[in-house]
C-alpha cells in the first residue's frame, strides 16, 4: 500500500507524467463508455450527410459514406484498447515465465529459449505479425494473438536479465544454501523483483501495441471494415487527402496523443519504481 | 580478431537457420489446404492432385520444409502460388528496393541524431535541451504511417514541392527517383533520429561524469577535442550496438510506409501475399528480410569488435 502511495505521489508531482495519467484515464472512460458518447451511430451510412467538413452538426466532419468522424473515433477507442491490453497480457505472461525460466536455470534450456528468442527479435516485429495474420486470418482475435506474440522477446529478454542479476544477491544465495526448494526462491524471493520492470515495459508497450495494431489496421490487415479502427480510418481518408485532409488528421492525432500519454506515464512509472534510475540522470 | 568473426559468423547462421524454421512453423498453422486458393474450382480431381503433386504439398511438413531449405540454399524458393513468378526473383528484387531507401535513412538518421544528442546533453535542462527531448518524445509516438501522410500533406499537397506518390530506379531517371525518394526516406529517419537522439544524450550525459574527462579538462584540454576525442568516442559504442535493432525498426517503418508511396518493396510483396494467400510468397519475403537483418547486424558486430578491443576478447 504504501508503495502505491509513493508511486502516485511521484507521478502526481510530475506534471508531465501527471498529464499522461489523466490522458489515459480519459482514454480508458471513454473506451468503456463509447456507446453512450458517440453523438451518432458510428456504422450509419448518411450519403446525404457524405463528407461534412467539421462544424456545428458534425464536429469533425463526416466520411465518404457520412458517418460521423468523431463517434468513430470514439467508438474505435474501445477495439483499441481492447487489443492493447489482450495483446500485452499475452505478451507478458509467456514472456515471463521464459524469461524466468530462461535465467534461473540456466543451462540448455536457457540456451534454447535466448538463441530462439535472438532468432524472433531478426524478424521485424511487423514482418511477424502480418506473417501470424497470414495463418490466423484477418480480425480482431488474430490481431490480438498476433502482436501479443511479436512481443513476446522483449519480454523474455528483460525478465531474464533482471533474473540474473537477482539470483547473486546474497538473500537469494542464503535461501538457496538453507536448502529452500527452488520453486518457492524462484516465486518468493526473484519474482518480486521482476515486478517493477515488468510494470514499466508492460506500459510503454501498451503504447508501442497500439502503434502496430493501427499500422496493421492502416494496411487492411487488422480491424475489418465496417468497424471503426483508427489505423483503418486514417487509410480511408487517405485517398481523399487532396480535398478532406481532415479524414487522416483527427484519428492519427487520437493516436498519437494515446501513445504518448501511455508513453509519458510510463516515464513516470519507471522513475517512481526505480529511485536509482530518477536521481542518477 | 579472426576467432571473434567465426564465432559471430556461426551464430549468424544458426539464427537464420531458426529464423527459417520458426516462420515455416507459423505458415504451416495455417487453417486448410493452402492449394484451395491455387487450384481452379472447376479442376477434376486428378488435375488438383496434380497441382498439389508439382507443389509438392503432399509431403509431410518436415519433408517439403527440407526440399524448401534445400532449394533456397541454392536460390530456388519455388513459385507464387498466384502468379507464378519464381520467388526468390521477386523478393530479392523488393529486397533491393527496400534497402535502397532503409539504409539511406538509417545513416542520415543517426548522424543526426548523434549531433542533436550531443547538442542536448551539452545544454543540460536548457532549451536546446527540453526541445529536442519533447521532438524525440512525439517522433516516438507517432505511427509512421500517420508521419507519412502528414508529410505528403504538407509537401506534396500545400506546397507542391514534391510528388505524393511513385517509385522510379534510380538509373532510369536520377532527378525523379530523387524527388520520389525524399518522403520515404524522411519517414524513417524521423524515428531513428528520435531513438539516436535519446541514446546518445544518455550516453554523453554519464561519459561526461567519468574521471578521465576530468583529468583531460584538468590538464587544460581544449573544450571540443574533450568532447570529440574523450566523451564521444566513449559515448559511442552503445549507439553502435543500437543500429542493429534501428535497422530492424526501420524495415518494419519500410513496410507500411511503402503502401502509402506505392513503393514496390518487401512491404508491397508481403501484403500482397496476404491478401492472396500466397504461403511461398509469404515465406520467402519473410525469410530474406531477415536474414538480410542477421548479415548487416553481423557487419556492425564485427564493426564493434573493430572499435572496442573489450568486446573482442571477452567472447
Amino acid at each position: 500500500m504504501n508503495n502505491l502511495k509513493r508511486t502516485l505521489r511521484v507521478i502526481v508531482s510530475r506534471p508531465v507524467s501527471l498529464f499522461g495519467f489523466a490522458i489515459l484515464v480519459l482514454f480508458v472512460l471513454v473506451a468503456i463508455f463509447c456507446y453512450q458518447l458517440a453523438p451518432y451511430d458510428p456504422n450509419e451510412i448518411n450519403l446525404a450527410e457524405s463528407l461534412a467538413k467539421p462544424g456545428m452538426k458534425h464536429i469533425l466532419g463526416t466520411d465518404e459514406n457520412g458517418r460521423d468522424i468523431l463517434s468513430r473515433i470514439i467508438v474505435g477507442s474501445r477495439v483499441t484498447l481492447e487489443i492493447a491490453i489482450v495483446s500485452v497480457f499475452v505478451a507478458g505472461s509467456i514472456g515471463s515465465v521464459l524469461g524466468l525460466v530462461s535465467g534461473y536455470f540456466g543451462g540448455k534450456v536457457d540456451i534454447i529459449i535466448m538463441r530462439i528468442t535472438d532468432a524472433l527479435m531478426c524478424i521485424p516485429k511487423i514482418a511477424l505479425a502480418m506473417t501470424l495474420t497470414f495463418a490466423l486470418g484477418r480480425g480482431t482475435f488474430s490481431l490480438m494473438v498476433a502482436i501479443g506474440l511479436s512481443s513476446v522477446p522483449g519480454y523474455i529478454r528483460l525478465i531474464r536479465g533482471q533474473v540474473m542479476k537477482t539470483k547473486n544477491n546474497d538473500y537469494v544465495q542464503a535461501q538457496t544454501i538453507i536448502g529452500t526448494n527452488k520453486p518457492k526462491v524462484l516465486f518468493s524471493e526473484i519474482l518480486p523483483n521482476c515486478i517493477s520492470p515488468l510494470i514499466v515495459y508492460a506500459t510503454t508497450n501498451l503504447g508501442g501495441s497500439i502503434i502496430t495494431e493501427s499500422s496493421l489496421s492502416f494496411i487492411g490487415c487488422g480491424v475489418q471494415p465496417p468497424n471503426a479502427a483508427w489505423g483503418s480510418m486514417v487509410e480511408a481518408g487517405f485517398s481523399l487527402i487532396r480535398v478532406y485532409p481532415y479524414l487522416s488528421v483527427y484519428p492519427g492525432i487520437a493516436i498519437l496523443v494515446v501513445v504518448l500519454a501511455f508513453n509519458m506515464f510510463g516515464d513516470g512509472l519507471r522513475d517512481a519504481l526505480d529511485p536509482r534510475i530518477s536521481k542518477s540522470l | 580478431m579472426l576467432r571473434y568473426i567465426l564465432s559471430k559468423l556461426g551464430q549468424s547462421l544458426v539464427v537464420i537457420l531458426l529464423v527459417s524454421i520458426i516462420i515455416f512453423s507459423i505458415i504451416e498453422i495455417l487453417p486448410g489446404d493452402i492449394s484451395a486458393t491455387i487450384i481452379p474450382e472447376d479442376a477434376t480431381e486428378a488435375e488438383a492432385e496434380a497441382i498439389r503433386e508439382e507443389l509438392g504439398l503432399n509431403d509431410s511438413a518436415p519433408e517439403r520444409y527440407f526440399k524448401w531449405l534445400f532449394g533456397a540454399l541454392h536460390g530456388d524458393m519455388g513459385i507464387s502460388l498466384k502468379t507464378r513468378e519464381q520467388v526468390a526473383e521477386k523478393v530479392m528484387h523488393a529486397l533491393g528496393i527496400t534497402l535502397s531507401f532503409t539504409i539511406p535513412a538509417l545513416l542520415i538518421g543517426t548522424l543526426i541524431g548523434i549531433l542533436l544528442g550531443i547538442a542536448a546533453s551539452l545544454n543540460r535542462g536548457r532549451f536546446v535541451d527540453n526541445f529536442v527531448s519533447f521532438i524525440a518524445n512525439v517522433g516516438n509516438a507517432a505511427p509512421g504511417f500517420w508521419i507519412a501522410i502528414m508529410l505528403i500533406l504538407l509537401f506534396s499537397v500545400k506546397l507542391k514541392w514534391l510528388p505524393v506518390q511513385g517509385y522510379t530506379p534510380f538509373f532510369a531517371n536520377p532527378a525523379k527517383a530523387m524527388r520520389q525518394m525524399v518522403l520515404p526516406v524522411l519517414v524513417l529517419m524521423l524515428p531513428t533520429i528520435a531513438a539516436i537522439t535519446r541514446q546518445t544524450r544518455s550516453s554523453m550525459l554519464e561519459t561526461l561524469n567519468q574521471e578521465y574527462v576530468r583529468t583531460a579538462r584538468s590538464k587544460g584540454q581544449k573544450e571540443s577535442v574533450v568532447i570529440f576525442k574523450h566523451v564521444l568516442k566513449n559515448a559511442l559504442t552503445p549507439i553502435l550496438t543500437m543500429l542493429g535493432l534501428r535497422l530492424n525498426i526501420c524495415f518494419a517503418g519500410a513496410m507500411i510506409s511503402e503502401s502509402i508511396f506505392g513503393i514496390p518493396g518487401m512491404g508491397t510483396v508481403m501484403i500482397q501475399s496476404i491478401l492472396n494467400q500466397d504461403a511461398n510468397v509469404m515465406l520467402g519475403g519473410a525469410v530474406t528480410m531477415s536474414i538480410a537483418i542477421v548479415l548487416i547486424t553481423f557487419i556492425i558486430d564485427i564493426l564493434y569488435g573493430v572499435v572496442d578491443p573489450r568486446i573482442r576478447v571477452a567472447r
